[in-house]
């Protein structure tokens, strides 16, 4: 006789396609796994990896300061692991942007400030210069519709300050979309660290409905752009709204200091 | 109209190999670190990116964990710490089913390098022409000088491919953005062996070779001058793209 079993067994659980929250931005997965993954969302994480993605998470959210030091042994202790995990860990943020150490010794929280911001974002227009001729001239419907949903989704998110956090999220996930998508995967793999490290200044820059909606209104004017398929439109666009972000995040920055 | 003569009687003696730079990989995994700050995983990425960038290792191909850690005398993790060293430098693969794989070159692989090593390009020219104090100018003259000496040397092409590729490194490097650099310094590493493919015979003329050096010499004039380095953008793209079209022609 069948009995059945002590508790309701799980359905497996699948490996998730590469990059599937880029493709739905109403996905509810963690932020940073599938950025500090290269796109990649593993049903179960390593032990590395999920103290990777904690501790970038408070990184990201500013719960620990920029320049801050971190104790391995601290860390170790709080998540009850040995040091070797959390010293991989470390290694793997570094590579993200989000950690410098010292000679492999004491590894501390990225510091922020207004030059190093400039310095992200003239490397992420170097990054979008490739990036925006290539999706705009090989978009698909298929991407044009999910670029639309992303629109509504915004406009959605842009009057809730309590989501505000959520509104930068899928914004850059918006760009981070048309990456993947613009053939040339190289590209793609440097804009992964290089979100994780703007996430951190744009916390600082979302307070303002009226900035969520200058942003809103940038997302809506780009698609326009991508139906004319004029890459040289968008940039030209992007290069406007630059000195403007600029100019926030280096106000924010002096107000937090 | 004649056919050219061929070879006379037998066949001409095989040409000794190329001279070849050393410490190509290292130079790049290791920016600016002298050579007795290297970890010991570290020497070995050295060595084993010095193998793959020489095809001694063949693009695809296994790069074996446990052969290595026989033949370096150690354990096998200072092997898997140097392999994820080579990783994250975009030399090896490391998957789950076949371990680690010197990256295969594909024609697509070179294109997605050079857009980006283009458009990161440009903005190191910038930045360097902007930030270039006096002590700069005068490294940027003594590498000059390294790619001088060998440009009209067909036999010392891989030596001279090397020299312009560290003067373009420098740019990067001393161009006020630590990102743009890092990029460029992986991209450059990931383009050595495409860049010798492109060197094979006839491919790189040496009227090629005194263009470019050329370019590089009206570059510093400018920075010296302080005149604007924008039009050299345009020359630089141009050289870009009939790069990467030579190579992408010889790997097909």
């Amino acid at each position: 006789m069948q009995l059945p079993p002590i508790t309701p067994t799980e359905a497996p659980t699948q490996a998730r396609p590469f990059a599937r929250s880029i493709h739905a931005p109403r996905t509810q997965a963690n932020y940073v796994t599938f950025r500090l993954f290269h796109g990649e969302e593993p049903a179960t994480l390593s032990l590395r990896d999920q103290v990777a993605v904690r501790i970038a998470e408070r990184i990201i959210e500013q719960r620990w300061k920029p320049g801050q030091r971190i104790s391995e042994q601290a860390v170790a202790e709080e998540f009850s692991v040995s040091k070797a995990p959390v010293s991989d860990a470390l290694m793997l943020l570094e590579y993200a942007g989000l950690v410098v150490s010292e000679a492999r010794r004491s590894a501390h929280v990225a510091p922020m400030s207004a030059a190093d911001f400039r310095e992200a974002q003239e490397y992420g227009e170097a990054l979008t210069s490739v990036i925006y001729p290539r999706f705009v001239e090989r978009h698909t419907a298929a991407d044009r519709r999910i670029m639309l949903e992303y629109v509504e989704y915004l406009r959605e998110l842009v009057d809730d300050d309590d989501r505000a956090f959520q509104f930068v999220e899928i914004a850059d996930r918006f760009i981070l979309y048309m990456g993947v998508h613009s053939g040339n995967r190289r590209v793609a793999r440097a804009m992964w660290p290089l979100s994780l490290q703007l996430l951190r200044y744009f916390t600082t820059n979302i307070r303002s409905r009226s900035q969520r909606e200058r942003v809103l209104q940038w997302f809506e004017d780009s698609l326009p752009y991508l139906d004319a398929r004029d890459a040289k439109g968008l940039m030209a666009m992007a290069a406007r709204s630059r000195e403007e972000t600029l100019a926030q995040v280096r106000e924010a920055l002096q107000e937090n200091a | 109209m004649n056919a050219p003569a061929g070879p006379a009687a037998g066949t001409p003696p095989a040409s000794p190999p190329m001279p070849r730079p050393e410490g190509v990989a290292a130079s790049r995994l290791f920016v600016g670190r002298a050579r007795g700050t290297w970890t010991l995983p570290e020497q070995i990425a050295a060595e084993i990116g010095e193998r793959i960038l020489d095809l001694a290792i063949a693009p695809g191909s296994r790069v074996p964990e446990e052969g290595l850690a026989r033949e370096f005398g150690v354990s096998r993790g200072p092997i898997r710490d140097a392999l994820r060293t080579l990783e994250q430098a975009g030399l090896i693969r490391i998957t789950s089913r076949k371990g680690a794989v010197a990256t295969p070159m594909t024609g697509q692989d070179l294109r997605e390098i050079f857009q980006l090593r283009t458009s990161l390009t440009e903005l190191a020219l910038l930045g360097f022409a902007r930030h270039a104090g006096t002590a700069n100018l005068d490294h940027y003259r003594l590498l000059l000088r390294a790619i001088e000496r060998h440009t009209e040397d067909d036999a010392m092409a891989i030596v001279w491919v090397e020299a312009i590729d560290r003067l373009i490194l420098f740019l990067a490097h001393h161009c006020g953005n630590s990102r743009v650099a890092q990029l460029l310094t992986a991209l450059s590493l990931q383009s050595v062996r495409y860049v010798r493919v492109g060197l094979q015979e006839g491919r790189n003329p040496v009227a090629r070779r005194r263009e470019i050096v050329r370019f590089y010499q009206d570059l510093l004039a400018a920075c010296e001058s302080g005149a604007p380095v924008e039009p050299f953008i345009e020359r630089m793209r141009a050289i870009m793209g009939e790069r990467t079209e030579t190579i992408g022609s010889a790997l097909a």
